[in-house]
């Protein structure tokens, strides 16, 4: 399939015809990385941007991010979840919008701390689809922690993917093969498909 | 032109020659069309005499689909089983040789052919004195003078020529020039003329066919030859040793690399690659408009079991067939090829999507398990609560009735003795194995742990149960352990593996192609989540299904009960360090929902206390202690450069305190997994060395 692109010479910005867009999604979010890309090069100043380090990570921005997070932090401790997740929400959002050239290290701990707060108190506000994307997101970025498995077998359980939540339990406690929560979690979980199964040991 | 070659017109020895040429071809010919007669058989008649298969199909429920299934298969089978081209080539090729066997070869004499110990007729380890004695007793019999009168002259030649004969024979046994010509030419009488000639009359080569020959032999090689090599180089080409079209290969292994890490991989995404490989494309560009929109469909057609046709749809019922017969073979390349990629989530979501395909469920939902059964109403089943075999074997009849949407009680007899027959698999002990070392009491190891460095194998100890079975008996340790005999230590994994009988072929009566029941197993690091390097080809074809028989108090009490072992050979030697490695070991059956296996199994290296194993253990210690180093130092320095401070809740600072820590540690521990991806991470403690060691400068 033929799909014609524009280039506007003014904006240096690429553009999918709208009904394209709907068509082939895949080239849609290509065309925007493209454009975002070529958008911060010609914010930044200079031909080349500087290489990432600790040093030029953006602090202002950490700070207002720190702001946000411990503002969700407040209100998941008052019991105000909704509110909570919304803050971890603009947090996500605004971590999304560092320039493309700092620090990814910097970026990738911040995305992990919100995803995983968010996750919670999407769990909190039965939002599981969303605390089991948040959870996937921080396993797929390979931070593997007990904790993570948990959330993702949490979300599993109550989606009613009792074997995913399993195995996402057994996999949490190859890393610690002690803790307490993920094997009551598994017990429970391991029950549950019995009972599904109309078994019993 | 005198010619130095004497040419075949009598027919001497070009029959020969053709018939050689011709059993060369007809053979192989012959024994593939047998064999595909003989493969191709009827599946039920092969299940029939195996017990615990299930003894139906398309034909026997009187399914919807029945007619055009048959009609697919008798095409697929009549013609191309018994009376296709390859039938009237073998025909006519046998009834050639006959011909050419039976009335052009003209027995020839084979005088070159000189074996004095079969004139004599005596044995070839005979003593000189017993050739004497045989010569002497021969020669009065045929010896010219003492023949009787009364022969007429043609029999007086045959035995005069006889008596030269064994005159010859003695004197090649015992006189000492004689036997040397013997033993040196293979002739008493010394070196015979050796004779040039073409397999062919003489007017083919010399005479007014001489130019036909050469057509023929251009032909032959300019035309013929040219076009078998091409053909076989061309299918060589482009299709892999699996039967895949490069191009669909290509475009699998394109797929795969742009996977992001990030995105659930599901059934229709993968069926959506399926649909775009060179097969599908080919088989299918003839259909209107938009050929990839109606493969699609028809084949959601076949996930859904949607028989309600339109006008339009009847005429793609065949298409349809012909597709969904393509789609197992392709997913298991793609199979094939993620697994080299060593991607879990898409084995085994392709896996699955194999079953939906074979047993005519949609991929989606929870309910396969119950829509595997025949008769059953989707929309009814997808409305209550019941989503597993095991649970609609606890309910009563009428409950039974409503879950499954059946009212018609044969039918639903018939859909419980399927669900009743479909093979589940209870784990009993699932262990890593290394023959002859886990004798605790002489001093070996404790079950359950290798020494390092050694060829495991993981060997999985199981009970058949159907859904119908409840519990679990109580088996004795000693049933659990393997005999270890002479032929087990030298092959456990083939010897234990095909004790067993095959198992039956695949109840699927929405499939149109018939195959064998099996598990594929998997196994899995939990590290990284990644296929173990040659996992991918353990296949669990042979299992006893003895156990299906069994009635639900005989299945609890053990009697006669069947303890059955799969055994999975590991590619590579355990690890060398010392410790506890985590996997997960998937076994994924190829056609029945509710049969699959997933376990955590765990690896405990132990060095065995023999002396001999002493120098190696100070070695990996050392290791131990360099690596241990390293990880320590990382996660110092990376805690101090995070700049986020510790949170003071209670409720979520259970997670996030443990998260604070455990992200810094995992994000450095993401970085290094990263750079061993490529080397395999069956945990060579040598890669570790390397990546710490550049950390550390």
């Amino acid at each position: 399939m033929n799909v014609p692109l524009a280039y506007d010479a003014k904006t240096k910005q690429l553009s999918l015809p709208k009904e394209a867009e709907r068509v082939v999604p895949l080239v849609k979010l290509e065309v925007d990385q493209l454009n975002t890309l070529v958008q911060e090069l010609i914010a930044n100043g200079s031909d080349v941007p500087p290489p990432p380090t600790p040093e030029n990570f953006n602090k202002d921005m950490s700070k207002m991010i720190k702001k946000l997070y411990e503002g969700g932090v407040q209100a998941f401790k008052q019991g105000k979840y909704e509110e909570s997740a919304k803050q971890f929400n603009i947090g996500v959002a605004m971590i999304a919008r560092r320039t493309k050239f700092e620090s990814f290290q910097g970026t990738l701990q911040e995305l992990g701390l919100f995803l995983m707060s968010r996750a919670d108190a999407y769990l909190k506000t039965k939002n599981y689809l969303g605390a089991f994307n948040d959870a996937d997101m921080l396993i797929g970025m390979m931070m593997v922690t007990p904790d993570n498995f948990l959330r993702r077998g949490v979300a599993n359980y109550l989606l009613g993917n009792y074997e995913d939540a399993r195995a996402d339990y057994q996999r949490g406690l190859s890393f610690d093969p002690d803790n307490q929560r993920l094997t009551t979690e598994l017990e429970i979980v391991l029950d549950k498909i019995l009972e599904e199964n109309g078994d019993y040991l | 032109m005198a010619s130095e070659y004497t040419y075949d017109d009598e027919g001497e020895t070009w029959p020969f020659f053709v018939l050689a040429v011709l059993s060369f071809i007809l053979i192989p010919l012959t024994i593939s069309w047998g064999l595909r007669i003989y493969r191709q058989d009827n599946p039920l008649s092969i299940n029939k005499d195996i017990k615990g298969a299930i003894l139906e199909n398309e034909t026997t429920l009187e399914l919807e689909n029945t007619i055009e299934i048959n009609k697919f298969q008798k095409k697929q089978k009549s013609s191309a089983k018994y009376f296709n081209k390859t039938f009237f080539a073998i025909v006519i090729g046998w009834a050639l040789c006959l011909y050419i066997a039976k009335y052009q070869t003209v027995e020839t004499q084979l005088i070159g052919a000189f074996d004095p110990y079969t004139i004599l007729d005596i044995s070839a380890f005979s003593s000189e004195k017993e050739v004497k004695s045989r010569y002497r007793k021969l020669s009065l019999k045929f010896h010219p003078d003492k023949l009787p009168k009364d022969l007429t002259d043609a029999a007086k030649e045959e035995m005069e020529a006889n008596f030269i004969q064994i005159n010859l024979a003695y004197k090649a046994l015992t006189d000492e020039v004689t036997r040397n010509n013997f033993l040196r030419y293979g002739h008493p009488d010394g070196p015979q003329e050796i004779k040039h000639g073409i397999a062919i009359p003489k007017i083919f080569v010399e005479g007014k066919y001489s130019s036909l020959m050469i057509v023929v032999y251009f032909l032959l090689i300019g035309g013929v030859l040219p076009f078998i090599v091409g053909s076989w180089w061309n299918n060589v080409k482009t299709h892999t040793k699996r039967g895949l079209h490069i191009d669909t290969a290509a475009l699998f292994a394109r797929k795969l690399a742009d996977k992001s890490p990030t995105k659930v991989i599901t059934p229709y995404e993968l069926l959506d690659w399926v649909c775009q490989s060179q097969e599908i494309v080919s088989m299918t560009s003839h259909l209107p408009l938009n050929p990839q929109i109606v493969v699609k469909h028809l084949i959601s057609r076949h996930l859904f079991r949607d028989f309600e046709l339109t006008q339009d749809e009847t005429k793609y019922e065949r298409e349809k067939l012909a597709i969904v017969a393509q789609l197992p073979k392709l997913i298991d390349g793609l199979i094939e090829i993620a697994s080299i990629f060593r991607f879990t989530d898409v084995v085994l979501a392709a896996s699955d999507l194999r079953k939906c395909v074979v047993q005519g469920v949609p991929p989606i939902g929870k309910y396969q398990e119950i829509l595997q059964l025949p008769y059953v109403d989707p929309k009814v089943v997808s409305q209550q609560e019941v989503k597993k075999l095991g649970k609609l074997f606890t309910l009563n009849k009428e409950e039974q009735k409503k879950a499954l949407g059946i009212s018609d009680d044969a039918k639903l007899e018939t859909a419980l003795s399927i669900a009743k027959s479909i093979p589940m698999i209870r784990v009993l002990d699932a262990a890593f194995v290394v023959p002859g070392e886990n004798n605790e009491a002489e001093g070996g190891l404790p079950s359950g742990s290798v020494p390092p460095s050694a060829q495991a194998h993981i060997s999985i100890k199981f009970l058949i149960k159907s859904p119908y079975h409840k519990s679990c008996p109580e088996i004795d340790d000693e049933d659990l352990k393997d005999e270890e005999t002479i032929e087990y230590m030298r092959d456990p994994v083939t010897t234990t593996n095909e004790s067993q009988p095959l198992l039956p072929y695949t109840y699927a009566p929405y499939f149109p192609s018939n195959f064998r029941n099996n598990w594929f197993g998997y196994l899995i690091s939990q590290r990284d989540n990644k296929l173990v390097e040659g996992s991918s080809v353990a296949t669990l074809e042979n299992v006893s299904l003895a156990n299906l028989a069994l009635t639900k108090e005989q299945f609890i009490k053990g009697e006669g009960l069947t303890i059955s072992t799969f055994k999975i050979a590991l590619t590579t030697p355990t690890p060398g360090a010392e410790g506890n490695y985590t996997f997960r070991l998937v076994l994924k059956n190829n056609g029945y929902f509710g049969c699959d296996v997933d376990i955590p199994i765990t690896m405990t290296v132990e060095q065995p206390k023999v002396p001999a194993g002493k120098i190696l253990t100070k070695k990996v210690r050392k290791i131990m202690e360099i690596q241990g180093d390293a990880d320590e130092e990382d996660d110092d320095t990376d805690y101090s450069g995070s700049d986020i401070s510790d949170p003071e809740e209670d409720s979520l600072a259970g997670a996030l305190a443990a998260l604070r820590g455990g992200s810094v540690k995992s994000s450095a521990k993401g970085e290094e997994e990263e750079e061993e991806d490529d080397e395999g991470d069956n945990e060579s403690i040598f890669t570790d060395i390397n990546t710490d060691t550049e950390d550390e400068s």
